[in-house]
């Protein structure tokens, strides 16, 4: 929490302006344009990078606990790929309007989620879980392969690299009306997860003990998913798609405080927001121009799950 | 150990249930009354349905025909919490995916006491310490619940359902899994809990932990009731040829019916 706090101020100064370096609270007090700097830029981006954080490790370790595999990450169920999918098209047939864009990445990954939802349900073999798994890859595999069809079909000068920078996920464009209209939706998410973060431990055992000690499985399985998948269709609408954060953080969460999710869990919120503060504290830093947030978390995540997995070998029950 | 009959704490009234509508029916049009402060033992060969009867007994699976009752109302009545605080139920094994401790486990236990939102408290915590030393393993209580053998962890799941403090505890193959110790431990368990008014059901496939433990004896085949009743009218020779669908001895020992087969 502290760390969190500490980071959160810490960034807020830190910036090329015009050098890199951390602004002094003289200039702030004196300089209009560190003011506007500090406000109206660096304030909603690291609110975003903060929440972006937050429901990508919280909604990953909801995953996890939910489908009792420590492999899986939010955008297991076609979320990912529809939102990718649904941010190219707007970009290509409708106009790459920031509001645009969003709404239609954030339409489509619900319908990523309600397609394999609905899938799931009318595939008559295997437990509710492994049908979820199957209709999940099926969803997000189709998806891939529309999001490749519209590629080839953009135009490489205007609309190219539009779609690639989205799908590698950057925080540089933030304004405060981004982060006002995905405020109320993520930290509904947010609330809904913490609060219920007691019975998602029950959730992560099988049905019929969940069910035994008085839980209705299939309807509160279901209130978490969209909880979830709300908070993280709501950032990865203004930022793109940021990976790995959602696989790794649940997992050093887990390292550091055990299992239970009464503390795992919140662990992995404070965590999630941690890691990608300072990650786009880098990419904004590190060289003149911006390198997009996606392929830093995914490089320090993969380094870090790479560490993970040499010195303890993640356990997968059966 | 009353062998009384007694007002039935559970009783299925011609219930007939099938898990897909082409197979043919799990059980079909079964009754079956189980006394309160009973500890009744089901036997059956593989696929006669004990498993099946025990989630009906849940609420898990409801009976296409018939009716369940839990006490004085139908058991579709009752809220999912309060079945909780009713009923427990230990499964014959149970994949666990992270590493919990066996006290956050034996924990689980006293969600049906919780508000829906609601975080464990002392109480709570104090409970399941107390379910784990009952059955011995409270010096464990921080390692990790997957460091354990298959035997320990049903031992664990049982500590799971002690907390709980059901009325009426339901056992799926409780001992498949025990050695010798754990089983006598097992059965200490039951009787220590039957002496405090809970009613325990439980299927197993050893005649021999029926005969140690249960005052009355459920005898299933093909999804149908063969015989019930207490346990010595019940565990004859001729009874249990016809459950098994094949011979069967009952043999007594030092005054203990022994069950023989070749």
């Amino acid at each position: 929490m502290v760390l969190v706090i500490i980071a959160f101020g810490f960034s807020l100064f830190l910036g090329r302006y015009p050098e890199l370096s951390l602004l002094s609270l003289d200039r702030l007090a004196s300089d209009p344009f560190a003011q506007r700097l500090v406000w109206g830029l660096r304030l909603p981006r690291l609110l975003t990078a903060l929440l972006l954080g937050m429901s990508l490790a919280t909604a990953g370790e909801v995953f996890q606990m939910l489908f009792g595999n420590p492999l899986v990450e939010p955008g297991f169920l076609g979320v990912s790929q529809g939102a990718a999918f649904g941010a190219a098209f707007s970009i290509i047939f409708l106009s790459s309007n920031a509001w645009l864009v969003q709404s239609s990445a954030a339409l489509f990954a619900f319908v990523g989620l309600g397609l394999s939802y609905f899938l799931a349900r009318r595939i008559r073999f295997g437990g509710w879980v492994l049908r979820l798994v199957l209709a999940g890859i099926a969803v997000s595999a189709l998806f891939s392969a529309g999001l490749g069809v519209l590629k080839t079909i953009a135009d490489p000068l205007r609309q190219l690299p539009e779609i690639t920078f989205w799908l590698l996920g950057g925080l540089y464009s933030i304004t405060w009306e981004q982060v006002r209209s995905i405020l109320p939706v993520t930290l509904l998410g947010l609330f809904i997860m913490i609060r219920m973060r007691w019975r998602l431990n029950l959730l992560s055992l099988e049905d019929e003990t969940a069910f035994s000690l008085g839980l209705s499985p299939a309807r509160e399985r279901g209130l978490l998913l969209l909880a979830a998948t709300a908070a993280v269709s709501a950032v990865i609408s203004v930022s793109g798609m940021v990976g790995w954060v959602g696989l790794i953080i649940p997992h050093i969460a887990r390292r550091l405080f055990g299992a239970d999710a009464r503390l795992a869990l919140p662990a992995s919120l404070l965590l999630g927001g941690l890691f990608v503060i300072l990650c786009d504290d880098l990419a904004r830093t590190l060289l003149a121009g911006e390198i997009p947030l996606g392929i830093l978390t995914s490089l320090f995540g993969a380094v870090s799950f790479i560490l993970l997995m040499l010195t303890q070998s993640i356990k997968v029950e059966r | 150990m009353n062998p009384l009959p007694q007002n039935p704490i559970l009783s299925f009234q011609n219930v007939s249930f099938g898990y897909t509508p082409e197979h043919p029916l799990a059980l079909s049009n079964l009754s079956l009354d189980v006394p309160a402060g009973s500890v009744m033992a089901i036997l059956g060969a593989n696929g006669a349905g004990k498993t099946t009867l025990l989630h009906l007994a849940l609420g898990r699976l409801h009976p296409q025909s018939g009716n369940i009752h839990l006490v004085d109302r139908p058991l579709y009545q009752y809220s999912r919490r309060e079945i909780g605080q009713w009923i427990g139920l230990v499964p014959q094994s149970e994949r666990i995916p992270f590493e919990y401790t066996l006290w956050e486990y034996a924990l689980f236990g006293r969600t049906p006491y919780l508000h829906p939102l609601a975080m464990p408290t002392e109480i709570d915590r104090q409970a399941a310490l107390q379910a784990l030393e009952q059955v011995g393993l409270a010096h464990m209580a921080h390692r990790s619940i997957n460091s354990l053998s298959g035997g320990e962890r049903q031992l664990v799941m049982l500590a799971r359902a002690l907390a709980q403090q059901p009325r009426l505890l339901l056992l799926d193959e409780p001992a498949s899994h025990l050695d010798l110790s754990n089983k006598s431990r097992l059965l200490e368990l039951l009787r220590h809990s039957c002496a405090q008014g809970v009613t325990i059901l439980f299927t197993t496939h050893e005649p021999v932990l029926a005969v140690k433990i249960a005052t009355h004896l459920v005898l299933m085949r093909s999804g149908q009731v063969l015989h019930s009743g207490e346990l010595p009218e019940v565990l004859t020779a001729p009874n249990l040829t016809a459950c098994y669908g094949m011979p069967v001895e009952v043999a007594e020992l030092h005054g203990r019916r022994l069950v023989l087969w070749n």
